[in-house]
């Protein structure tokens, strides 16, 4: 939880220095409410999938669109076969999450984020948790959806991909902002130590 | 949730209420002489007491000596008389708490009664018998029975008898099950009714029992009513005038004169097959299924209060679930039926005995509820939360489902237990599988017979519910790998 800033989605401002946990870390119904309305605005990608495991990838993703925004059936079954299509699971779409591989339960994450039309995607380490010969699978979509414009958050240690793919890249550390700017200048040319420290870490493991 | 609360707040109270002194509680008897009988008399009996008050004759309806009367003085009081089948030590205890108007049941007149209800002029008079095995040769008169065991009702004027010679007593239910423990050597002898012991011997003429000795005094039966009823006037004047008349030498020929026939094992067998399994399809299923409906309704409301993050809302359930899994069933089934009635709370024994029930499987059940939920991983809550679900969607669209798959066992064992302890409903006058075995037990005797079939009726009913189970939990398991 950030203690200051603001951020604003569309038409929903949030100015965090107004968000308040009371007392055994609950926050007020109203503040709630303030960051519910902020969540509406954005589709999101967890590390660990956390797919829903009692329901078929196109019920995963039609889940949203049905139960919360109340879009019929028919139209969301539709434009979930399409975003299924759209990262390469057509054939998996009847699939419970334990019949795919992790890359394809990550893609079909990803699919669910998309369904309830996001103004902007969080994807919070969507590759670390996969075998490295299915990470490109998901970058791939990940790359494709980027030049369709969508707007997307992705916290990363895939230094290749972000320099690909991201306009904005901010290298945080310990919760605050070390370094931002466009990716060949952070990642091609760092300014930071701490910044150097840990790309010449990664990129040359040993 | 609140309802709940409430129901947990008058068991509280209901509890503080019977632990509150005996004086108390009588002050409040009302003082009031209604001179009139109701026109409907209900009147409480054992029916499991041959050859007094017991299930037999034609159609396995409630019969005996005791009935028999009973019937004759409506007849002549031009009341009508509807019987209330009561276990013997829960008959006072329901008397007070006004489940019937008056105990027609061999009770014995003592001074302590006396004091206490208002006891008709004797219907009958009987001396007591002391019973020991055939082969025994150290008991011969009641003075021998010092440091000895003897099997009585505890409630019973028999148990003062024993004990006043000096025996230990041995409770039991009723006296088929003393001579029981008595023939199986469990205990050393038993002091009953002489009338009783003579049908017994005639009924079981093989018994591995003797009668050694009859008691000094004279018991005399009489009815009982709540004290202050103004029913004596009448019932007494109804006694003298069927003694005068003859019915009660007719009556008392008919269940002490003649030979009895013996059925035999195959033929009470097979006419209580019947009795018994729609006894369980009456009563032991739908009490199951509506108590566990009702309970799951309260295991989930107090699961989900249980895992509140508020401490009050937390803290009730907590209590809730303390108190149920920390007092017996029986208590609370007993609380329910006899001690709410003394705070103006009464009750029928089915819904008294499903109130009892969903109560406990709430508490147990709740915890059930928890585990199953609290096992699901966080990131459950929090998927549901990015496609825009609420609390109430989460549980019904995400949590639930799954939880449903860890909890179907352990709720299984529950469904499983709660068909067998519904037997213990017995005890608060419902007849359902178990009492409906015990009333055909009562005057044959044959506790092998009507026991073992009444275990093979609950055994059925457990193993459709085990195959229901096991077809559950491969549904629920469709979408998980194997």
């Amino acid at each position: 939880m950030p203690d200051r800033g603001v951020v604003r989605i569309g038409d929903t401002t949030v100015d965090f220095a107004g968000i308040n946990p009371g007392p055994r870390g609950r926050l007020p119904k109203d503040q709630r409410a303030e960051l519910m309305a902020l969540r509406r605005h954005s589709g999101m990608v967890f590390q660990a999938h956390h797919l829903f495991p009692h329901k078929t990838a196109l019920e995963n993703v039609i889940e949203g669109p049905v139960v919360v925004q109340g879009e019929p059936l028919a139209e969301a079954t539709a434009r979930a076969r399409e975003l299924l299509t759209q990262v390469g699971l057509a054939e998996h779409a009847d699939k419970y999450p334990f019949q795919l591989s992790g890359g394809q339960q990550q893609r079909v994450g990803i699919a669910r984020a998309l369904a309830i039309r996001p103004d902007l995607v969080l994807f919070d380490e969507p590759t670390s948790a996969l075998d490295p010969e299915l990470v490109g699978d998901v970058l791939g979509v990940m790359k494709d959806l980027a030049s369709e414009g969508w707007t997307m958050v992705v916290v990363t240690h895939e230094l290749r991909f972000a320099q690909q793919v991201a306009d904005q890249v901010l290298f945080i550390d310990g919760g605050v902002i070390v370094e931002q700017g466009p990716p060949q200048e952070v990642i091609a040319n760092p300014q930071h130590p701490r910044t150097r420290a840990f790309l010449t870490r990664l990129l040359e493991p040993i | 949730m609140k309802r709940a609360a409430q129901v947990l707040f008058v068991l509280v109270l209901g509890l503080l209420y019977v632990a509150v002194p005996a004086t108390g509680a009588s002050a409040a008897v009302p003082a009031a002489r209604p001179s009139d009988l109701p026109p409907t008399l209900k009147v409480g009996t054992e029916g499991v007491y041959p050859p007094f008050s017991y299930h037999g004759g034609t159609g396995n309806g409630l019969t005996g000596y005791d009935i028999d009367v009973m019937n004759a003085i409506g007849k002549h009081l031009g009341v009508k008389v509807e019987y209330v089948e009561t276990p013997f030590d829960s008959m006072f205890a329901a008397l007070e708490a006004g489940r019937f108007d008056v105990v027609a049941n061999q009770i014995t007149f003592n001074e302590e009664r006396n004091a206490r209800y208002d006891l008709s002029d004797p219907y009958v008079e009987t001396t007591g018998v002391l019973v020991v095995r055939k082969d025994e040769k150290g008991i011969t008169k009641l003075a021998d029975l010092m440091g000895k065991k003897a099997a009585e009702n505890i409630t019973s004027n028999w148990a003062e008898v024993a004990k006043g010679a000096g025996a230990t007593i041995v409770g039991v239910d009723d006296m088929s099950l003393a001579i029981d423990n008595l023939e199986q050597g469990r205990v050393d002898a038993l002091v009953n009714d002489k009338l009783a012991i003579r049908n017994y011997l005639r009924t079981k003429p093989d018994a591995g029992i003797k009668v050694v000795a009859e008691t000094n005094d004279v018991s005399k039966s009489v009815l009982a009513a709540k004290k202050g009823s103004g029913y004596l006037p009448q019932l007494d004047k109804a006694i003298a005038d069927l003694k005068a008349d003859g019915t009660l030498d007719t009556i008392y020929a008919k269940y002490f004169g003649a030979a009895a026939t013996t059925p035999s094992t195959w033929d009470i067998m097979r006419d209580n097959a019947w009795p018994m399994a729609r006894a369980a399809l009456t009563k032991t299923i739908p009490l199951t299924v509506i108590s566990f409906a009702v309970g799951m309704v309260i295991a989930l409301a107090i699961g989900l209060m249980r895992m509140s993050s508020h401490p009050v809302v937390a803290g009730v359930a907590r209590l809730y679930i303390s108190f149920i899994r920390g007092t017996p069933l029986l208590v609370q089934l007993f609380l329910i039926f006899y001690a709410l009635p003394q705070l103006g709370v009464k009750i029928n024994p089915f819904l008294a005995a499903v109130i009892a029930f969903s109560l406990n499987v709430g508490g147990y059940a709740a915890e059930i509820v928890r585990s199953s939920v609290e096992s699901l991983p966080k990131g459950q809550w929090e998927a549901a939360s990015t496609v825009g679900m609420g609390y109430a969607t989460t549980l019904r669209r995400i949590i639930l489902p799954q939880a449903a798959r860890t909890a179907v066992p352990p709720l299984s064992n529950t469904l499983i237990s709660l068909v067998k302890d519904t037997s213990l409903a017995a005890t608060i006058l419902v007849v359902e599988l178990f009492r409906r075995a015990q009333i055909a037990a009562a005057p044959s005797f044959e506790f092998l017979a009507l026991y073992g079939m009444a275990a093979l009726y609950y055994w059925v009913i457990c193993l459709v519910l085990s195959f229901a189970q096991s077809r559950t939990e491969t549904r629920l398991n469709r979408f998980v790998a194997a």
